[in-house]
């Protein structure tokens, strides 16, 4: 048997990479398609009084350390702040805080209870804006205010 | 005299595109999260102090959506539970039932930042009543608002 000289016969051994192509994509379509990028979100936990159970809504004595209570403005997104029956000399959440801040300092426990109550045509943001202001003056221990009695009227 | 070159089949080189798209799908497959969706579409209200927490850290959760119908031409508020539209009773029904199954549920609470309170003075009070205890008050965890 014979070889020429000089001539090596140069072989390319590639896989087919078509069919895997065809299959990566379908799974890529799906996860594209399946893929919801989720804003991240807080919480503020809160706790009821152990004192209530099933069968509840018992009246319970709750001597709060702060009473927070928001009435609705009419015409108006916002509420008004009352604090310990006091109304605020400027009505922010902000100035809230501030007035929060300044009974923690004087000693007010941290750990006692913030009662909050609010009139049922408040929004919401408004309730949260008020627990939010607890927290970021170092009360911890919210809890709100509501009477079992009141039947609401929900539609 | 020559014979005519033999017909050369030309394909187009794959290698690059398959290592673009395994890239985009190991990225995809990582940051997919496939659970059962049990969080709607809510307009969050807004809470500078509000934690970021692991799904794991609420303990036994149960998630309770309510969305502020005005904003969809309707009046009230509709309550969502994983994605199922329910009324306050079946709620309040189902409430029950958790509490039953799980002593230690925490009731999660996502309501539009705009909605009016009762609606979840409402289901505050069925967790009072259902022996629930812990509330959990979604929000974004962002400036809250001047009223």
């Amino acid at each position: 048997m014979t070889q020429r000289r000089g001539f090596s016969p140069t072989l390319f051994y590639a896989p087919n990479l078509a069919s895997m192509v065809d299959v990566v994509m379908v799974i890529l379509i799906f996860f594209m398609l399946g893929t919801s990028f989720s804003v991240s979100e807080g919480v503020l936990p809160s706790e009821l009084p152990s004192q209530i159970g099933p069968g509840g809504s018992a009246q319970v004595a709750i001597v709060p350390t702060v009473q927070i209570a928001l009435f609705e403005q009419p015409e108006s997104p916002g509420c008004r702040i009352i604090i310990m029956d006091h109304e605020l000399a400027e009505n922010s959440f902000a100035a809230l805080a501030a007035l929060l801040v300044q009974r923690r300092e004087a000693g007010a426990d941290p750990n006692g209870r913030i009662l909050i109550g609010a009139e049922p045509g408040v929004a919401y943001q408004n309730v949260v804006s008020a627990m939010d202001a607890c927290v970021r003056s170092g009360f911890g221990n919210i809890q709100f205010s509501v009477n079992p009695d009141v039947q609401i009227d929900v539609d | 005299m020559h014979s005519p070159p033999a017909p050369t089949s030309v394909t187009i080189n794959l290698a690059a595109m398959v290592d673009v798209t395994m890239c985009l799908l190991i990225f995809f497959m990582l940051t997919t999260e496939m659970v059962k969706s049990e969080n709607s579409l809510i307009d969050l209200p807004l809470a500078s102090a509000a934690k970021r927490v692991e799904k794991k850290d609420l303990g036994d959760r149960f998630v309770i959506n309510i969305r502020d119908a005005r904003l969809s031409g309707g009046s009230g508020a509709t309550y969502l539970v994983q994605e199922k539209e329910t009324t306050l009773a079946g709620l309040l029904e189902r409430l029950q039932a958790e509490r039953s199954a799980r002593a230690e549920v925490n009731c999660v609470i996502r309501a539009d930042r705009g909605l009016p309170y009762k609606y979840v003075q409402a289901v505050m009070l069925g967790c009072a009543k259902a022996g629930v205890k812990k509330i959990t008050f979604s929000a974004l965890p962002r400036g809250g608002e001047a009223p």
